[in-house]
């Protein structure tokens, strides 16, 4: 049972975050413009996290769907997502009108302007990543030790 | 596993991200995001084609109204108009009476706000482009259709907005040579009475 929920909360959330990282490579100067709008990073920082944060997502994405150094791809994701949420609080709070950019040009399951929807979605994220980090890897990854047919 | 191995595994995860990102950028190369503000654009103040005389903002009265001022009544002693036309040379930022003068000569108008505003109001004959939307086939279209080196005022939503930086400093990327941004944008217009229309855009 457990294998089974980990499985499918690892394609989920791995997929998810693989797709978010490749469609912000797709257009890295709209991302570098999302994260500018939310002014929070320094200027200079802002090149570097648009160029790092796609691909650490495509990493752990990966690494969550073969199952190998699954509770740490978790763990990563989950406080991604935490940082991410914090972010966009934020610019609710101070009345920033910006969009999220989260998966590039796909408005996905929240179009328009950053709101309470996108929270919602990352907190459903979230909830999946620490469904994964209490499961565990289950039997269907890449670092379980594999079972020798009795025979 | 333990809870410390699994908060280094992370870490080391988030480091080979970094480095990945790096390798790219170190492949593609810097990510402009601030315009070139040394853009300058100067007009004729005098040019008889313009809807409104200078000075701007200043006097409300109908373009003909100046003229209609019989000229037996004007003093031997005021000074004659000089030979060579007026200018004005117009830095990269805008004002509303900079912005005005511009629309009165027929000048490009861009408003760099997303659509649902855009049709909620807009300057009028302003084409809607957002930053994001270049990339697109509607907005190559449009792109297709500015004029290579001329003036093209750029507006969003005014005060703290970055969508009119954004798109001029793509456009320059793209060899426009002329993106002004008029600061203030639609608000301000709006506020001060000038010509808006409501509705999607010819594009």
């Amino acid at each position: 049972m457990g294998s089974v929920l980990s499985i499918i909360m690892r394609l989920f959330l791995g997929g998810l975050f693989i797709l978010a990282g490749v469609l912000k490579l797709n257009d890295l100067q709209t991302f570098a413009e999302a994260i500018k709008a939310f002014k929070l990073l320094p200027e200079h920082v802002i090149a570097p996290a648009a160029y790092g944060l796609p691909w650490i997502e495509i990493i752990a994405g990966g690494l969550l769907i073969l199952g190998l150094w699954t509770r740490a791809s978790a763990l990563l994701i989950t406080l991604l997502l935490a940082g991410f949420t914090a972010g966009i609080v934020s610019v609710i709070l101070r009345g920033i009108d910006t969009k999220c950019s989260c998966f590039g040009e796909l408005e996905w399951p929240c179009s328009g302007d950053v709101g309470r929807c996108q929270i919602i979605r990352n907190s459903v994220l979230m909830l999946a990543g620490v469904i994964i980090l209490a499961v565990g890897p289950g039997r269907f990854a890449a670092e379980s030790p594999r079972r020798l047919p009795v025979d | 596993m333990s809870i410390g191995s699994t908060i280094q595994k992370a870490v080391v995860i988030a480091a080979l991200g970094a480095a990945a990102g790096y390798a790219h950028w170190a492949l593609r190369g810097p990510i402009n995001l601030a315009p070139d503000k040394s853009v300058t654009t100067t007009i004729e103040l005098d040019d008889p084609m313009a809807a409104d005389p200078v000075p701007v903002g200043v006097n409300d009265s109908e373009p003909g109204e100046t003229a209609a001022t019989p000229a037996t009544t004007t003093p031997a002693t005021e000074t004659p108009p000089p030979a060579a036309p007026r200018t004005l040379t117009l830095g990269f930022e805008i004002t509303l009476e900079q912005a005005k003068l511009l629309h009165d000569r027929s000048v490009t108008f861009l408003d760099a706000r997303h659509a649902a505003e855009y049709e909620a109001g807009h300057i009028q004959n302003a084409f809607q482009l957002a930053a994001d939307e270049l990339p697109t086939d509607r907005g190559q279209q449009i792109v297709g259709m500015l004029p290579m080196g001329q003036p093209i005022v750029i507006y969003c939503g005014g005060g703290d907005c970055d969508a009119s930086h954004n798109l001029a400093n793509r456009l320059q990327q793209l060899g426009f040579t002329g993106t002004h941004i008029f600061v203030d944008g639609y608000p301000a217009w709006a506020g001060a009475g000038l010509p808006v229309e409501v509705g999607p855009g010819m594009f």
